[in-house]
């Protein structure tokens, strides 16, 4: 919720207005140049004006529609355009999809046109246009003005970053001071953050040494290894259970009753929760879907920028897949959208994985879907098919099953549960839980599922936008751990993260290995509780009931939740030790340094 | 009136202000004639839908 004091409302207006004026310095640069250079004759002519009439409707029309986007956009994440309006420039196709499908576009357009069309009558009374047209000024009268607005942008751009919207601790009140149109441009400059610019660091050798003993690598070290490539040593047999592990997208843990979040939406998964091993103090990494896969997959803190999902060279990471294929597993990636959306065919498939995508669904397994991708129904009886064939070839496989319904528009098929389709979120989750429930009731008829581990896990909640520049219950999520025949089900309350998920499910398969891995067996004795969270630009450890966080300007700020539940946080600042900064930034220094050295890269030896 | 609704009144009168003075200044550009004034009309124009924006946002977050 916003705090509104007069002097933060004031706040906001004014130091909006001026984000507001730098965002058009850099639109009117155009504009500028065309008005400088166009000659007299051509200014006043007719077909000039009937031109430029045509021209500021659409300028009006593109205003308006803009301030419908940000609307919107504010309704799903609560921010400014960010990062994330970036990334949706960028895939259009699923973005204008999802736009059709989740929004009446026909009604929308038109109000935007009538809208447009009032403002430019009130123009066109004030008879402002053909004034400006009248205007017979020689270009060395013209200079002067132009040379003014050619030159503000400049200035701004040397002069001026989102720094001065930072009002209030107050998120809200902080991303109302800024201007759209200029948060998305900064978000395309900022898109990659390289850490030793932008963040504390300390010595090398000492972030090296300090990783090492955190993720207990110092004793197991492999000869020469100048990261923390270790041995995982375990005593007794190894086994070769399948893994099923389904990746459910924006599941926070506010929806299950089980965490104490909404009743009656996840009635499945509830229920499920007393019979596995039940994580209740999980958190995922990040706010988007690749930064969840980023997490579980190769096990690192989420660095700075965006994830490794998607940056190039993202080859050959040192990734779970490569560990599960070497053990003669079939991997699978299966996602019932396109993979090439956000990069991830091209991540996983040179990590370690096979993939299964929406373009091999036949016409018979796809009876339903969106423009994300085939319902959750559909996409987990592929999976079960999947299954059944690696089963048929004697191979253990390992699933990574990604999920779309829950999901803008929220459609999904008629008559499965007792919410209508389209009718938003909640409907939306309990569809998902619906289709986890009969994927799991299915699974239990196959010959396969009594060797089968199943994990379900969210790859991050479904809003990231709190009080915060980062709020710790905005990333808790549900894990649970399932296999009825091989696996006790217990409440497992310790403090814990998505990089741990491979860690310990290699230990629940008893499995000895060469590591790389930052997560940790959080069933083992002495894991280290401790949660692991970020956006784009602020790095977090969640520890000790404290929140510290590492931003770019080489800053650290630790908050203490005061007051918390699974809905909400509210935090007072604290101060921040030496002991708890040298973990903070050695987890972040050491992983940004991995990855540049590429230290983080699998060996086919391994 | 209440302390509340004085409160809001202010606040009313906050934005109002604010929107009064982004207008007038609209009109005002409305005299220059010279080929300029396009580049105020689209200033003008912007930083009034951009407050409108603003205020919506602003009352969908309370």
């Amino acid at each position: 919720m916003l705090e509104l004091s007069f002097w933060q409302l004031f706040e906001i207006y004014v130091i909006g207005a001026f984000y507001d004026l730098v965002a058009v310095s850099y639109m009117i640069l155009p504009f500028v140049l065309y008005i400088l250079l166009v000659p007299n004759k051509l200014w006043s002519s007719k077909g000039h004006r009937y031109v430029t009439y045509g021209f500021v409707y659409v300028l009006l029309y593109l205003l308006v529609f803009y301030g419908f986007s940000e609307w919107f956009f504010w309704d799903e994440f609560g921010v400014r355009f960010n990062f994330i309006a970036v990334d949706y420039l960028v895939y259009t196709t699923e973005v204008i999809g999802n736009i059709r499908e989740s929004y009446p576009m026909g009604i929308l357009l038109s109000v935007v046109g009538l809208l447009a069309g009032i403002i430019f009558y009130i123009l066109l009374k004030l008879n402002y246009i053909n004034k400006i047209l009248e205007d017979k000024s020689t270009l060395k009268q013209r200079l002067k003005p132009a040379l003014f607005y050619f030159l503000l942008p400049v200035l701004f751009f040397n002069f001026v970053t989102q720094d001065y919207a930072k009002i209030s601790k107050n998120k809200y009140n902080n991303e109302l001071a800024k201007d759209g149109l200029y948060s998305l441009f900064s978000a395309f400059r900022n898109n990659t953050l390289d850490y030793d610019s932008f963040y504390i660091t300390h010595d090398e050798e000492k972030v090296i040494g300090n990783i090492r003993k955190i993720v207990k690598a110092e004793e197991t070290l492999i000869k020469d290894d100048k990261g923390i490539f270790h041995k995982i040593i375990k005593e007794g047999q190894e086994k070769d259970y399948n893994v099923m592990m389904v990746v459910v997208e924006s599941l926070s843990g506010e929806f299950l009753e089980s965490l104490n979040g909404f009743k009656g939406l996840t009635p499945k998964l509830d229920a499920l929760a007393k019979e596995s091993l039940f994580f209740d103090k999980f958190y995922a990494t990040g706010t988007r879907t690749i930064r969840g896969m980023e997490a579980i997959t190769l096990s690192v803190p989420p660095t700075a920028g965006r994830s490794i999902v998607k940056r190039p060279d993202n080859h050959n990471m040192f990734s779970s897949g490569f560990i599960f294929k070497n053990r003669g597993y079939e991997t699978k990636f299966i996602y019932g959208g396109h993979g090439y959306f956000d990069n991830m065919n091209e991540f996983f498939s040179n990590n370690g994985f096979d993939i299964v995508d929406r373009s091999d669904f036949s016409d018979e397994e796809d009876t339903f879907h969106t423009i994300w991708g085939v319902c959750d129904e559909n996409l987990m009886d592929k999976a079960l098919s999947e299954a059944d064939k690696s089963y048929k070839a004697h191979k253990p496989f390992m699933s990574f099953i990604m999920t779309t319904s829950n999901h803008r528009p929220y459609d999904f098929p008629d008559g499965r549960i007792d919410m209508p389709s389209h009718s938003g979120r909640d409907a939306a989750v309990k569809y998902t839980d619906f289709a986890i429930g009969k994927f799991l009731e299915d699974a239990k008829k196959k010959p396969w599922f009594k060797n089968t581990i199943f994990v379900i896990v969210a790859d991050h909640c479904a809003s990231s936008s709190g009080k915060t520049d980062l709020s710790i219950d905005k990333y808790q999520i549900p894990l649970f751990i399932y296999a009825p025949d091989l696996i006790r089900p217990k409440r497992i309350s310790k403090l814990s993260s998505q990089v741990d998920i491979m860690p310990t499910l290699f230990s629940l398969l008893n499995w000895s290995y060469d590591s790389k891995f930052y997560g940790q067996d959080i069933l083992a004795d002495d894991f280290d509780e401790r949660a692991l969270v970020g956006t784009y630009q602020m790095l977090g450890l969640f520890k000790d009931n404290r929140l510290t966080l590492l931003s770019p300007g080489k800053k650290i700020h630790a908050y203490e939740p005061i007051k918390s539940n699974i809905f909400d946080t509210t935090y007072k600042d604290t101060s921040v030790s030496k002991e708890v900064e040298d973990e903070v930034v050695s987890y972040y220094q050491s992983a940004s340094l991995f990855h540049k050295k590429r230290l983080d890269r699998y060996d086919a030896k391994h | 009136m209440n302390k509340t609704s004085y409160q809001i009144h202010l606040r009313v009168i906050i934005i109002s202000y604010y929107f009064r003075i982004l207008i007038q200044g609209f009109i005002m550009h409305t005299y220059l004639q010279n080929r300029f004034g396009f580049i105020t009309l689209v200033v003008s124009l912007f930083l009034i839908v951009s407050a409108i924006t603003r205020t919506i946002l602003l009352v969908q977050s309370l």
